[in-house]
């Protein structure tokens, strides 16, 4: 027969049957799993979901339109949402709806001619987040928009935060202009996890 | 003895014969998976942060990418951090915020400026955050930005960005302008330059 403790009920072996590996057994994997969740929200702060893709190549020039910043080394990324060669990084399938928070530093290359002065540079996160209850998907675009000055190429710092469930995001350069230019390499999207929605 | 699967509890089994030393060394084991519980609590409890600003105006020369020399420490609680467990600035190297430990971080800087003349429409002020003193990609991020071409006196642009950092690693706020004018500008003292530092994850956790 064993006792038990008085407030988290932990069994332990009388005098009676001290010699039962049973109740030791049970004290031990008892305390350990208690333990266990109690450091999970630690452990679960420290290692903050979070990463940082990085595009490596320039990517082709183009006028007017948008082109994708694309994943070329991951920096950094304990979510496992990021792949090589992707644009997107996708939100993992189990967390709940939650609030993120996103950025990018999307670098402008000149490819062709001389850049005018002026002329429409926008870079772009757009978060793709579904409907828990209909099952839908809907995209919210976050802009930033650094127009032309012919210096050397432009450098776009945006950010956003957002709930999203199921979801995926990129980031993306907008033009509207005269020149050919394109996303550098060394440009980088990022995103970081603050919390659950409820 | 056998052990728990998660916490690695030692516990007799059939083949032992219980005794004194076993229920010590289970006893034990319960006291460190308690130690590391209150340690991991005291850390999350104390992620580490730094903030310092350019208090005194720095002169900026034109067209050249210039480090900011933080001159006021707003915050730095790094030694306190079980995590970081030392300081991310040093007044000995006041252009850099070093990383105590191996962390991702959460960057801004804000970069002030006090034109003397207006830029012209070729000007532009940018911000970077640079590391481990990168003047190119892939080690920069930030903000190039056109202010308006016939406007001087006080300008700021701002920038944020996240870093994967080793220890010993360090980061800087870095100004660059140029325009029409001969310059040098220096940093506004009104509301000066000012670089952020938060720990927001660890590459591994204990």
């Amino acid at each position: 027969m064993s006792g038990t403790t008085p407030v988290e009920g932990y069994p332990y072996p009388l005098p009676a049957d001290f010699a039962d590996v049973q109740d030791a057994f049970r004290l031990a994997t008892a305390v350990d799993a208690d333990l266990r969740a109690e450091q999970a929200p630690f452990r679960s702060f420290l290692a903050r979901p979070s990463f940082i893709a990085r595009q490596t190549v320039n990517g082709s020039g183009f006028i007017s339109g948008t082109d994708t910043l694309a994943v070329g080394a991951i920096d950094w990324d304990n979510t496992g949402g990021l792949t090589i060669g992707t644009t997107n990084w996708n939100q993992p399938a189990n967390q709940q709806p939650s609030w993120w928070m996103f950025g990018a530093t999307i670098l402008v290359a000149v490819v062709s001619g001389t850049p005018v002065v002026g002329d429409v540079n926008m870079g772009r996160i757009n978060v793709t987040t579904t409907d828990q209850v209909a099952g839908t998907s809907s995209t919210t675009s976050f802009y930033q928009r650094n127009d032309e000055t012919n210096t050397g190429g432009e450098w776009i710092n945006l950010f956003a935060m957002a709930p999203i469930y199921q979801g995926s995001v990129n980031a993306a350069l907008l033009l509207n202009g005269s020149t050919q230019k394109t996303t550098q390499a060394g440009s980088r999207f990022w995103g970081m996890y603050m919390g659950p929605v409820n | 003895m056998r052990k728990t699967p998660n916490l690695r509890l030692r516990y007799p089994w059939t083949d032992d014969v219980v005794s004194a030393a076993d229920v010590d060394a289970m006893a034990a084991d319960i006291d460190q998976a308690l130690v590391q519980t209150q340690s991991l609590a005291d850390s999350f409890a104390r992620f580490s942060s730094v903030t310092v600003q350019r208090a005194a105006v720095q002169s900026i020369t034109k067209a050249t990418l210039t480090a900011i020399s933080f001159d006021t420490l707003i915050l730095d609680n790094g030694t306190d951090s079980p995590l970081a467990n030392g300081a991310w600035y040093n007044a000995a190297a006041p252009t850099r915020l070093t990383a105590p430990a191996a962390c991702v971080v959460l960057a801004h800087g804000m970069l002030g400026m006090n034109l003397g003349s207006a830029l012209g429409v070729n000007g532009i002020i940018q911000a970077t955050i640079a590391l481990n003193g990168a003047t190119g990609q892939p080690g920069v991020q930030g903000t190039k930005w056109n202010p308006i071409s016939t406007v001087s006196g006080q300008q700021w642009t701002s920038a944020v960005s996240m870093w994967n950092l080793a220890k010993g690693d360090f980061l800087e706020l870095k100004a660059y302008w140029t325009g029409t004018p001969a310059g040098p500008f220096n940093t506004d003292n009104v509301i000066p330059p000012t670089f952020s530092l938060m720990m927001v994850a660890l590459p591994t956790v204990p």
